[in-house]
């Protein structure tokens, strides 16, 4: 690509106001702590020593919450606040999967499709299609099934699913694009497609891929705690959100808090994600 | 001499929008409309027309709240002291309203029997067969073509001339006393604009309805309405029978109004006159003349005192410190006396 | 045939054709799956000790041994017969397994679209007609932070709260409707919440936004100023011009329904189609998988003409709009 232009593409990327000025809400704030605290004890506390999740101590099952044990502990002894630890780790691979796939297919996609229209168009589309009949989850529980429970498979199935929604958003943003006066300026005076796309079209997706990260982080919480929950998930021992709630279901009248406490702890980071991404639409999530 | 039917004194209006603002947009107004009478509303936008409509008629915006002063009696019952059950029994059958824009005044998904015809299924149950039938009779006191098909319609299935006659329809089908007509024409065509306003003005003689039409369009007034009321900055600045008022207009913004209409007769003009600068922020009120920064004749004493009541004619009156008289009328253009 | 009529008819058949193909290529892509196992699906089923004859008895009963357009074709034929194949475990037809099974599953999720719709509707209405009022604020709220909540943790609570601690409803289990409507009632409620609850906070979202839109449109202050009452205002004029996301919601809940099945089936131990296909899954048997993802496309398909169909009754302007 050459360096130097004849004539400069026009720069309509607006400046977004300097973001911050303002101090942030209390709620943001609030919610941005619990996922900072989460994120960190996922990250952190698996690297310090006596951080063992398997660790049944079978002398003090099924004991309710107390100095010890910070959320107690389950049938087998363990403790509940170090699996609870562990499955937020295995909740944001999968999470972190899923934005990846989600992103890189949804926004190849809805670019495509929005920029050259046409059969092209017709096509995603009709696959876009084709993936919405289909159950999700049951899809999801049959390949899981045939190729094994690892993180990887988990984590690309649910990016996969989130790829039609993802790349309707897309298309659409991109096809009013195109409409605006810059992008056919651009067209007419030469500037290769490419860089058409790079500077001016893929800036004003970034701030809906950044709502879409939030969406989709969520989805997959909830699809890969569904699937543990289910026994299609991570095959236990090892800890993940769905599976430790599952394990405390025959518990639930003596023990409650094996269920309730990293079903609490999955509710509070999918509420806390929910509203960070609400946040962010209202502010600026449309270009 | 009969009451009138319309009898609106000293009418403040204020509106507290749904972010926080405080808007007085209507300031003193008084007017009559006795029966059988077509009143003219003329002002720009901003100028208080429409909120003066909707105060009259009891319906307001629901997100906005509103407050009125002063006495509005329909009839001689003053509507502003009444029930909201007594309000709501008089909308339709005492009062009613022919709406500005046909394409969103008209419900998509529901037949048109069934919406002009409301005035009188809210008060009562009608069989479907009756609704049919009393559609289409309204429908043909408007001049609507093949009535009954087009009762069985939907509002989309009409044009925007037919769609407008069906909202007359409607306003009518209550008998009520007092028809308020906001910018009937203005989304019409103009060859349609004229059949609807004759049909309005059939209307009103025939039922004696007392009618307040209001428009922007101080032409559409000619041989239409009896006496016009010139708004300006949610006041009335001039009242007066139609030809008092546009022939010796005592109030500048009047004059100014006058000017600036495209005439087909008459000499050739260039350039429209227009009138210099933007109509007044309402969120604060205003001590003086609401005209006097954009008025040619203004001085001091106009931004600061309310102007007096200036008698320029029989029922002629003008809101003015400095009113024109017919010889100290505006200067006519250089191209007018070059004509 | 009027110009009209033409165009509909082209349209429609253009859907159908798109609905078939989709139909077509979820088919192949069932008869596929056990494609996708890493080895011999006949060995995995059978075991090392099979024999020869064994594994090509079982390759030809899953159509294995062909290419996937013939299996594809031969499966439709027999669809079209009615013979789904039969259970690898139970050995018993397919479509006797499904026809046992769907009309459980059906119950459920009318159940829930009742549970639904029953609260999104007043909510709804309330809060559309005074935003920013009590109900509005408490319901805004309460639908975001539900939504938060997945389906499996509001089942767990729900099981928590009844069955446990207040022990007024059964935790698991099913009685059919025919034999006894009232244990059936008592068992349906949790699970018809579980699903119901969910949707009714996406609804209500969806609903008051459209409301509030609605009440806008200077029709409904035409209505309100020929003397119309709030109660019909709202029931007559203003929830029919706005419910057409909701259908859209509801058509779209038809696919979702069938994973939240799933898993409200297992976790109340309902027996329908949800967990016939999770055993089925689980036991690799594939025919029962096959017909259960087919079936089930087709629901979704059928649900999306269904809406189609319902746009046109709800909007007049939809029928005659050219494409």
């Amino acid at each position: 690509m050459s360096a130097a232009e004849t004539v400069p593409v026009p720069a309509a990327v607006p400046r977004e106001a300097a973001a911050g000025r303002r101090r942030p809400s209390t709620g943001v704030l609030i919610a941005g702590g619990w996922l900072a605290i989460v994120a960190l004890a996922a990250l952190v506390l698996p690297l310090l020593p006596g951080f063992d999740p398997l660790h049944g101590d079978f002398g003090n099952p099924a004991a309710a919450p107390g100095p010890g044990h910070w959320l107690g502990t389950d049938a087998g002894g363990r403790d509940v606040f170090q699996r609870t630890v562990a499955g937020a780790r295995a909740s944001f691979a999968v999470a972190g999967l899923t934005i990846t796939v989600g992103m890189l297919g949804g926004g190849t996609l809805g670019i495509a499709a929005g920029w050259f229209r046409g059969p092209v168009d017709k096509v995603i589309g009709f696959a876009a299609d084709l993936l919405m009949s289909v159950p999700t989850l049951i899809l999801v529980m049959i390949v899981v099934s045939l190729r094994g429970p690892s993180l990887p498979v988990i984590g690309i199935l649910i990016g996969l699913f989130t790829v039609p929604a993802f790349t309707r958003v897309v298309r659409a943003v991109v096809l009013s694009l195109s409409e605006q006066g810059f992008v056919q300026a651009a067209r007419m005076i030469g500037t290769a497609p490419l860089r058409i796309l790079v500077r001016e079209v893929v800036p004003h997706v970034a701030p809906i891929a950044l709502t879409f990260a939030f969406t989709a982080t969520t989805v997959a919480i909830v699809a890969e705690g569904s699937l543990s929950f289910l026994g299609f998930g991570l095959r236990p021992p090892e800890p993940s959100w769905g599976g430790i709630i599952a394990e405390g279901r025959t518990t639930l009248g003596s023990a409650p808090w094996i269920s309730l406490a990293p079903a609490a702890v999955l509710c509070l980071t999918v509420l806390a994600l929910n509203y960070l991404g609400d946040k962010l639409r209202s502010k600026g999530g449309r270009g | 001499m009969t009451s009138p039917v319309l009898e609106v004194r000293s009418l403040d209006t204020t509106l507290h929008t749904p972010d926080g603002r405080t808007l007085h947009v209507l300031h003193g107004i008084d007017l009559t409309i006795d029966a059988g009478e077509c009143l003219g509303v003329v002002g720009e936008s901003g100028s208080g027309k429409s909120v003066l409509a909707r105060t009259v008629l009891g319906v307001h915006p629901r997100t906005t709240r509103t407050t009125a002063t002063g006495s509005v009696r329909l009839n001689g019952e003053d509507l502003l002291t009444a029930t909201a059950a007594r309000r709501a029994d008089l909308l339709g059958t005492g009062v009613a309203m022919v709406h500005q824009d046909p394409m969103t005044s008209l419900n998509p998904v529901v037949r048109i029997a069934d919406q002009v015809t409301e005035s009188l299924t809210n008060r009562r149950r009608m069989p479907r067969r009756e609704r049919l039938r009393t559609a289409a009779e309204l429908l043909a006191a408007v001049d609507v073509p093949d009535p009954a098909r087009r009762a069985r319609a939907y509002p989309h299935e009409l044009s925007g001339g037919l769609r407008q006659r069906v909202g007359i329809a409607a306003a009518l089908a209550g008998s009520p006393a007092l028809l308020l007509a906001d910018e009937p024409t203005t989304a019409l065509d103009v060859t349609v604009q004229r059949t609807v306003l004759d049909l309005l003005d059939r209307h009103r003689e025939t039922r004696g309805l007392a009618t307040l039409l209001i428009t922007h369009d101080i032409g559409l007034l000619y041989g239409r309405a009896r006496r016009i009321a010139v708004m300006y900055g949610g006041r009335i600045v001039e009242t007066g029978p139609t030809e008092a008022v546009t022939e010796n207009p005592a109030h500048p913004y009047t004059a100014a109004l006058l000017r600036s209409v495209p005439r087909v007769t008459g000499p050739l003009r260039r350039t429209l006159p227009a009138v210099a600068g933007s109509p007044p922020d309402l969120s604060k009120p205003i001590p003086g003349c609401p005209f006097a920064p954009r008025c040619e004749r203004a001085q001091a004493v106009c931004s600061t005192d309310a102007p007096p009541l200036h008698r320029a004619g029989a029922g002629h009156t003008a809101a003015c410190h400095f009113p024109l008289t017919p010889s100290a009328a505006l200067p006519a253009t250089a191209e007018e006396t070059a004509a | 045939m009027t110009p009209t009529a033409l165009r509909t008819a082209g349209r429609t058949a253009g859907r159908l054709g798109r609905a078939g193909a989709v139909l077509l290529l979820v088919t192949v892509t069932a008869l596929s799956l056990p494609h996708l196992m890493p080895g011999s699906p006949a060995l995995a089923a059978l075991g090392p000790t099979a024999t020869p004859e064994q594994v090509t008895a079982y390759e030809a009963k899953l159509g294995l041994d062909e290419n996937v357009f013939a299996a594809t074709w031969r499966w439709l034929g027999d669809a079209l017969h009615g013979d789904l194949g039969h259970s690898l475990s139970t050995g018993v037809a397919v479509t006797t397994e499904l026809a046992d099974r769907i009309p459980v599953t059906l119950e459920l999720f009318v159940a829930a679209q009742v549970v639904a719709l029953g609260l999104a509707l007043p909510v709804a209405l309330r809060s559309a007609w005074r935003p920013g009022g009590a109900v509005d604020r408490i319901a805004t709220a309460g639908a975001f932070v539900w939504l938060a909540v997945p389906g499996f943790v509001l089942g767990l609570l729900l099981i928590w709260i009844t069955a446990v601690q207040l022990r007024i409803l059964p935790a698991t289990g099913w009685t059919p409707f025919t034999e006894d409507p009232l244990e059936n009632l008592r068992h349906l409620v949790l699970p018809a919440l579980t699903l119901g609850l969910t949707e009714a906070a996406v609804f209500t979202r969806t609903l008051r936004s459209q409301l509030i839109d609605t009440l806008d449109q200077t029709y409904i202050s035409a209505a309100r100023s020929r003397g119309m009452g709030t109660a019909r205002l709202l029931l007559r004029r203003t929830l029919r011009p706005s419910s057409l996301p909701l259908v859209t919601l509801i058509g779209i809940g038809v696919g979702t329904s069938l994973g939240g099945s799933v898993l409200v089936e297992s976790l109340f131990a309902v027996p329908g189609v949800g967990m016939l296909v999770s055993g089925a899954i689980n036991g690799r048997d594939f025919p029962v998988v096959q017909g259960v993802v087919v079936v089930s496309a087709v629901a979704v398909v059928a649900a999306t003409f269904a809406v189609d169909v319902l746009y046109r009754t709800i909007d007049p302007r939809i029928a005659d709009e050219r494409r």
